[in-house]
């Protein structure tokens, strides 16, 4: 039975969303704990975008930002960028564009922490 | 199991397992709902639209490039990826502004970069920029696509 319920538990978040992708790797890295009212912006390898997990078509990637920091996210505007780890600077450039375009202030790239490494200087926000 | 069975009593010396597995699947469980909300995160500055004009007066950032063939230079200046941490050492260590720019050629991975910022936090930098596409770049970008 338990076995099963962790079976469960491992495949259920699998198939719930359909964003997949390698995040970066670093060592000197910020902690940011999720919050249910992120922002989460993804963008994976065939260069697909989404929004929470949601995929949203590129063209209206900047509207549907605006839409949301202007309603809700109106005194930090922080976006959580789940890039693949291979994709070329253009497109990260190009959703820079369209998270400035929709008035985002600071873009978090979400990184994953290296194998077997901590962090050499401070891991706070500042 | 059937070791130990001493007198008429039946007196059994085997510690009873059963509840420290209980509570270890209880501790796994929770640590796999607790993982995926430990996020680790490097930040960006956003450029401003006006901010984003080149001024021509000459600044005093620190600019980091990173070109087509992966080489680097800080201000102009060419610079080893392995050297990179003892210079920005060199260069942080007595700047009270600890702000860096990055500029990068389009056709660089996303890893490029963030081991560059990893790089520079680990050297002290707070606040990090990521200059814009050049218009010329963004021509050819745009070009490039249709």
């Amino acid at each position: 039975m338990l076995v099963l319920l962790i079976i469960f538990m491992i495949t259920a978040p699998l198939i719930a969303s359909g964003f997949e992708a390698q995040m970066p790797t670093g060592i000197n890295l910020i902690k940011a704990e999720e919050q249910p009212d992120d922002i989460v912006l993804g963008i994976d390898m065939n260069d697909s975008m989404y929004i929470n997990t949601r995929p949203i078509a590129k063209s209206s990637v900047t509207a549907r930002l605006r839409e949301i920091y202007t309603t809700e996210h109106t005194q930090d505007r922080i976006l959580y960028l789940k890039a693949h780890t291979g994709l070329k600077m253009e497109k990260i450039q190009e959703a820079i564009r369209m998270a400035r375009d929709a008035g985002v202030a600071v873009i978090a790239a979400v990184t994953d922490q290296k194998p077997l490494t901590t962090s050499t200087v401070s891991t706070e926000r500042n | 199991m059937a070791m130990a069975v001493g007198g008429g009593g039946g007196m059994n010396s085997d510690i009873n397992i059963t509840p420290f597995i209980d509570v270890l699947l209880v501790l796994l469980v929770i640590f796999m709902i607790t993982q995926p909300m430990l996020r680790k995160v490097l930040e960006i500055q956003v450029p401003k639209e006006e901010q984003s004009q080149a001024t021509t007066q000459p600044s005093t950032n620190i600019v980091i490039e990173i070109k087509a063939d992966g080489s680097m230079s800080i201000n102009t200046q060419p610079v080893a990826k392995s050297a990179l941490l003892s210079r920005f050492h060199e260069i942080y260590d007595v700047r009270p502004d600890k702000l860096l720019f990055i500029k990068v050629d389009n056709t660089r991975p996303y890893a490029d970069v963030i081991e560059v910022i990893d790089i520079a936090r680990g050297a002290g930098v707070k606040v990090f920029g990521i200059a814009p596409p050049t218009a010329e770049e963004a021509a050819a970008t745009a070009a490039a696509h249709s």
